[in-house]
């Protein structure tokens, strides 16, 4: 990847040295990788770093007085503001809007003053919020939209006050309190992703976590981002879906379990199996690159990263596949009991 | 490609005391230039090189001359068409423009201007010279209180500002529990703290009154969790510092965020949150609440608390509170996608979003006599994107409101130096057709009078007699008076990003 941070003439000169070293360190990597394995009886998790080893975490002790993105994007709304509207992690709840078919189909089953606050999900299930009673709390509706048939789909409880909290705080609310399960604030807040603000980062935007001027360690990076996006894990200490207390910056493995088995990733949707190999590349094998944010443009949603990824790499292959010479998207579904699809 | 404004124009060789695109106040995303603006900036260009040589004069030191500013609005003339008021013989004559516009004909209140508690907002960049002694850098003093100081009281004819709150809070009591003091308080890009320390600061050093400031303190910003109400001991601490202490003149509220962590925002016409908040603040004495409309897309979950629908009941519940809609509740600027979008702006009445709900209020209420509409950034912006929509922004808070209700912003230290602005109201006017088809008055001098400075003097009950009197031997006009021998001018670097 760091060839990638190359460009112009003088940087193919580079590129080439570069690619060079690569390909020289990424055989002997390959060949002592090897012979580990087969040192270790090809078990990949015999032997490998426990997760749990470095940093610290947070369980059970609460989140610190963040800085709100309100306050955020006072100075960062020039380069964030609008991509951030349209992305999909901003998008994950969000307002119904008047004139929307997901609000309009909800419309016959609210009791008169009822009312629908928020929107959650995108492309698989559309679910219906209302405020709850307390502090960080919304109510989950067990009608859904399913967005492809553009259809309700009817559960049979109405409004849930315990679901939310339970099941889907975690990722679609931010600091969220493990012990009463509610929210600070609703959708996805630059803490999340960001920590605390440093206010030395005026000086030195690489004092926040995920600058694009940070030297984040991998695994600090693929910590925040698994702490959402690793759906086959749960919190040791709460047995919940989510972390427990997951401040940025923290290691997510000294609470949250999950199984690098590599017959269970095998099995999983492309979807799930990409994110799990490569937090098993990180946290079990130390690998400092590729890392989520060499690929994925969080803010922006753009996918020009990973487009200038090699063709040919393995990586390609867990959702893409050739097709008469063109690389296509392999069809596959999702599916997860936790976020009820 | 997000470059600074002044790096866009020292790598175009643009030197126009006007921004010829849409600078972001950070609250927003600026749009690219578009074709028109392109033409205007070639122009400008064209006829400020073509008159410098005539007389005889570096291109930049015309620029940033009255003859400058004059150019810019003969050029956008003949690109948008006769939209300003400007003689061609004040491009190459100073005193046709000071004959015509006498500087100390209007007294000028910008009731929104800003700086920064230290954070660079990235908008400078490089050091470089722009021939008045100033080097301009991307160090974060570019946006602290000396240069503010600076660029609105030397650099333009403003002679009365408040310092205008942003989103933040302060910290009541560190973590061994004792109170706070002073930047051990925090409270974000410009605290209550601050910006009350240096109103104080520079009356004390002009010996008058010239700055006000406003305070952060909003019903959302202290939080029981427990209860999930207001924890109302450490709010109304806040409270009383920043009125008492502080001698905040007037609150600022942004009701669409949350730095308190209460999980939402907020109503103004909320009764369990805003009201009690309102008696206390009554009780205290202030009754003047300047609240963040508009401009608030960025939010998913809270952007809709910027709508200006909730200020109807909050105004007619308080008739005795003073309640002043900033930005006149302008949804999208030009710069944002959605302003394209035809629901946006409907040519057939002139009504654009959001702005059109300010207007509905007052007009489902004519007799509602406490809720005014603040132009920063609305107008600037409109005037150099779009001078129709100006004139309908002006138009309609004139016609509804009356002239006596719209009050002077221009959220500078962001825009630059905010002459530019003032230099465009005083040659601002609504056009014949537009009188004609939407039923607005022409802006007169006593309208301007009004706006500029009289109205926001009413509001916050200023003795202008007094204190008029007392500006021009204060030691701020000695001290800008020295600037200007000593050379000093206004550049014309604007702070802020644009897109090419």
């Amino acid at each position: 990847m760091a060839g990638l941070r190359f460009e112009g003439r003088e940087a193919k000169t580079q590129n080439k040295a570069v690619s060079r070293r690569i390909l020289i360190g990424a055989g002997m990597l390959v060949g002592f990788a090897t012979m580990h394995l087969w040192v270790q009886g090809q078990d990949p998790t015999k032997g490998s770093r426990d997760p749990a080893a470095w940093g610290g975490d947070h369980v059970g002790e609460g989140h610190p007085e963040y800085m709100t993105g309100g306050e955020c994007l006072f100075c960062h709304g020039k380069t964030v503001g609008a991509n951030w509207q349209k992305n999909s992690h901003a998008l994950s709840i969000r307002l119904p809007g008047e004139e929307s078919a997901e609000a309009k189909a909800l419309a016959p089953f609210l009791n008169e003053g009822a009312q629908l606050d928020y929107l959650l999900g995108g492309d698989r299930v559309v679910r219906y919020l209302r405020r709850g009673k307390g502090y960080g709390k919304v109510d989950l509706h067990s009608h859904r939209w399913n967005p492809h048939a553009r259809t309700l789909v009817q559960g049979k409880a109405g409004w849930e006050s315990q679901t939310f909290g339970k099941n889907c705080a975690g990722c679609h609310a931010t600091a969220v309190d493990s012990n009463s399960q509610s929210f600070s604030s609703l959708g996805i807040d630059c803490y999340a992703c960001h920590g605390e603000m440093n206010p030395g980062h005026t000086d030195d935007p690489a004092l926040m976590l995920l600058s694009p001027k940070g030297r984040d360690s991998a695994r600090v990076i693929t910590s925040i981002c698994a702490s959402c996006h690793l759906r086959t894990g749960q919190s040791r200490s709460t047995g919940r879906p989510y972390p427990n207390h997951f401040v940025p910056g923290d290691n997510l493995f000294r609470d949250f379990e999950v199984s690098f088995d590599q017959n269970l990733i095998k099995a999983l949707n492309p979807s799930d199996r990409h994110i799990l190999e490569n937090v098993r590349g990180v946290v079990l094998n130390g690998r400092e690159s590729p890392t989520c944010l060499s690929c994925h443009d969080v803010h922006r949603s753009s996918m020009s990263r990973h487009e200038k990824l090699d063709k040919n790499s393995k990586l390609c292959a867990t959702c893409h596949e050739s097709k008469s010479g063109k690389w296509t998207v392999k069809t596959y579904e999702v599916h997860s009991n936790v976020c009820g699809y | 490609m997000w470059v600074p404004k002044w790096k866009r124009d020292q790598d175009r060789g643009v030197d126009s005391p006007i921004p010829t695109q849409v600078v972001s106040n950070e609250e927003f995303l600026p749009r690219a230039q578009t074709a028109l603006q392109a033409e205007w900036e070639h122009k400008i260009g064209e006829l400020s090189e073509e008159k410098a040589r005539k007389l005889g004069m570096e291109r930049r030191e015309f620029m940033r001359s009255s003859m400058g500013m004059a150019t810019g609005f003969l050029a956008a003339n003949m690109v948008y068409g006769p939209y300003w008021d400007v003689d061609a013989a004040e491009t190459e004559d100073p005193a046709a423009s000071a004959e015509k516009w006498p500087k100390d004909e209007y007294f000028i209140f910008d009731v929104q201007t800003h700086f920064t508690d230290g954070a660079s907002i990235g908008s400078r960049g490089a050091k470089f010279l722009k021939n008045v002694g100033v080097e301009l850098s991307n160090k974060k003093e570019d946006y602290g209180f000396k240069n503010f100081v600076k660029e609105i009281f030397f650099d333009s004819e403003c002679s009365m500002a408040v310092i205008s709150g942003v989103p933040g809070r302060e910290i009541n009591k560190d973590k061994a529990g004792k109170v706070a003091e002073g930047r051990d308080r925090r409270g974000g890009v410009l605290p209550s703290w601050l910006m009350s320390q240096s109103k104080k600061a520079l009356n004390e050093l002009a010996g008058c009154q010239r700055v006000l400031c406003q305070g952060n303190c909003a019903p959302n910003h202290y939080w029981n969790k427990r209860m999930n109400e207001p924890d109302w001991p450490a709010l109304w601490d806040q409270v009383e510092r920043e009125v008492k202490t502080y001698g905040i003149d007037s609150w600022k509220w942004y009701g669409h965020t949350d730095p308190g962590r209460s999980g939402d925002g907020f109503r103004m016409d909320d009764e369990k949150l805003a009201y009690p908040f309102y008696e206390q603040s009554k009780k205290l004495g202030l009754k003047v609440f300047s609240c963040h409309k508009g401009f608030a897309s960025q939010s998913r979950t809270l952007g809709h608390f910027a709508h200006p629908g909730d200020l109807e009941k909050a105004a007619r519940d308080h008739p005795d509170l003073t309640f002043i809609a900033y930005h006149s509740a302008m949804k999208h600027g030009p710069w944002e996608p959605q302003f394209k979008d035809p629901k946006e702006f409907n040519t057939e009445t002139g009504d654009f979003a959001w702005h059109n709900e300010l207007m509905k209020i007052k007009e489902r209420n004519p007799k509602m006599n406490n809720l005014y509409c603040e132009i920063g950034t609305s107008f600037g912006s409109l005037a150099v994107l779009h001078p129709v929509m100006a004139q309908h922004l002006i138009g309609k808070n004139i016609k509804t409101y009356g002239a006596d209700h719209v009050i002077w912003g221009t959220d500078c230290l962001w825009w630059g130096s905010p002459q530019w602005v003032i230099d465009a109201f005083k040659r601002f006017q609504i056009s014949d057709e537009l009188c004609e088809k939407f039923g607005y008055q022409k802006v007169s001098k006593e309208d301007k009078a009004k706006i500029f400075g009289l109205n926001a003097a009413r509001v916050y009950q200023i003795d202008l007699k007094k204190e008029r009197k007392a500006f021009p031997s204060d030691a701020l006009s000695k001290l800008k008076a020295a600037y200007h021998d000593a050379g000093g001018q206004r550049d014309n670097a604007v702070h802020g990003w644009v897109k090419v």
